[in-house]
């Protein structure tokens, strides 16, 4: 008996997502965000946020949810235990996606129409500082080491590495058109950065910020101009990065290793940002034209369900717990 | 925004598109370079803008809108082109007797 149990538990481990993790998927237009149970792939609950909720995140103890409440001009911090709105940061105009120092405080956010990255204390919930970068700040990434974070501009098409420390600009690497999401591999070597218009991802060497290698996309049947990269997360061994190909409806898989393309996973419409469980078995991706996250299946590179959600999903974060 | 300040946005958002791709100031340099295939601009969401060379026109999309909602944007995926789908839009070289 105790053997028999010894082996379910084992199973229960070693099968699936066995840990329940929440999902929290913010919905743009629908002005609320849902929450979603990672092992029934269930919808818990929907709730109300402020206007245009975009980026989201989550911070290291999972007790407090970050969300851009964009045409709210703030960004609006809930209580994860029983989803209550705590208060609001100040954000600065029009925020639109936000990154959390590894220790879960600062928080460095993209203002869109002011062409800066503001630095808030979560804490003391003040601006520590004001960085001018390109213009129509998007994505955010932040050095596994916390030392750098980079911000890229729409319009000006850079990737601008900012120090943390001293919060000046340290280097520009010139991409392709429109990058949307900058994110770094778990090992601090390399950082990828999507091109929506240019249709690529270039990956980085942040050490110089050198170009190690531009990746292109091709699917049968679907017009170039359809391929437009937006979402970018991989794995922490560094095997797999996902690339989420917006109204190509595909989320592409590229080997870590080759940096070549080997598979194309049918999604729902539109399909934008996307967010590991913290165990990297599940990849859940927010599809903005069907109302729908898509849940991809990370070692089969199966998508084994669509999740309806709230109007028009755009962000998506996991507990970390 | 009105159509004057689009078209005055778009042909400055060409011209540092160009800057910086070219890595150059030389105005030659930038106007070749700006009607050659390589170039697109994104001044216009989801797909990138470029130059027809043989008539100096912007190939850009169109919003069909009825009042307050915009119903499509063409061009429509199901015309297909040799040089791009833009070019579906209005009259193609072969049809045209302007030059330049």
């Amino acid at each position: 008996m105790k053997r028999l149990l010894l082996c379910s538990v084992a199973a229960l481990v070693m099968g699936g997502s066995a840990q329940a993790y929440t999902v929290y998927v913010t919905n743009e237009k629908g002005n609320t965000l849902t929450r979603i149970d990672s092992t029934t792939l269930e919808v818990i609950d929907t709730v109300r946020t402020g206007q245009r909720p975009r980026g989201i995140t989550i911070s290291p103890d999972g007790a407090s949810l970050y969300v851009c409440a964009s045409d709210s001009d703030a960004v609006e911090v809930y209580d994860t235990a029983d989803m209550s709105l705590r208060h609001s940061l100040p954000s600065g105009p029009n925020p639109e996606q936000l990154v959390l120092h590894p220790s879960g405080n600062p928080l460095y956010l993209a203002n869109e129409d002011d062409n800066i990255v503001t630095v808030v204390d979560v804490v003391a919930r003040r601006v520590l500082a004001e960085v001018p970068v390109g213009i129509e700040p998007e994505g955010m990434g932040v050095s596994p080491d916390g030392k750098i974070v980079v911000n890229t501009s729409e319009t000006t098409n850079m990737a601008h590495f900012i120090d943390t420390e001293t919060f000046e600009i340290v280097q520009n690497t010139l991409v392709d058109s429109r990058p949307r999401i900058a994110e770094f591999s778990a090992d601090g070597t390399r950082l990828y950065v999507s091109a929506e218009i240019g249709g690529t991802v270039s990956v980085i060497d942040p050490s110089n910020g050198e170009i190690i290698k531009t990746v292109g996309f091709a699917v049968p049947g679907i017009v170039p101009e359809a391929l437009q990269p937006v979402g970018v997360r991989a794995t922490s061994d560094g095997a797999k990065i996902f690339v989420a190909l917006g109204p190509a409806n595909r989320v592409a898989v590229i080997d870590g290793a080759s940096l070549e393309v080997t598979d194309y996973l049918l999604v729902g419409q539109r399909v934008w940002q996307m967010a590991f469980t913290p165990d990297e078995k599940l990849l859940f991706t927010t599809n903005g034209n069907s109302n729908d996250v898509s849940v991809i299946d990370v070692e089969a590179l199966k998508v084994v369900k669509s999740i309806p959600v709230g109007e028009q999903p755009w962000g998506v974060t996991v507990s970390p717990n | 925004m009105t159509d004057l300040d689009y078209n005055v946005w778009t042909a400055l958002r060409s011209v540092g598109e160009a800057v910086t791709r070219a890595n150059t100031a030389d105005v030659a340099a930038l106007r070749a370079y700006m009607l050659s295939p390589e170039f697109g601009v994104g001044a216009f969401k989801g797909q990138p803008l470029s130059f027809r060379p043989w008539n100096n026109q912007l190939r850009q999309a169109i919003l069909l809108a009825d009042g307050k909602l915009v119903v499509s944007v063409s061009p429509q995926e199901e015309f297909l082109h040799q040089t791009t789908r833009l070019d579906t839009l209005g009259f193609d070289q072969p049809e045209s007797t302007c030059r330049f």
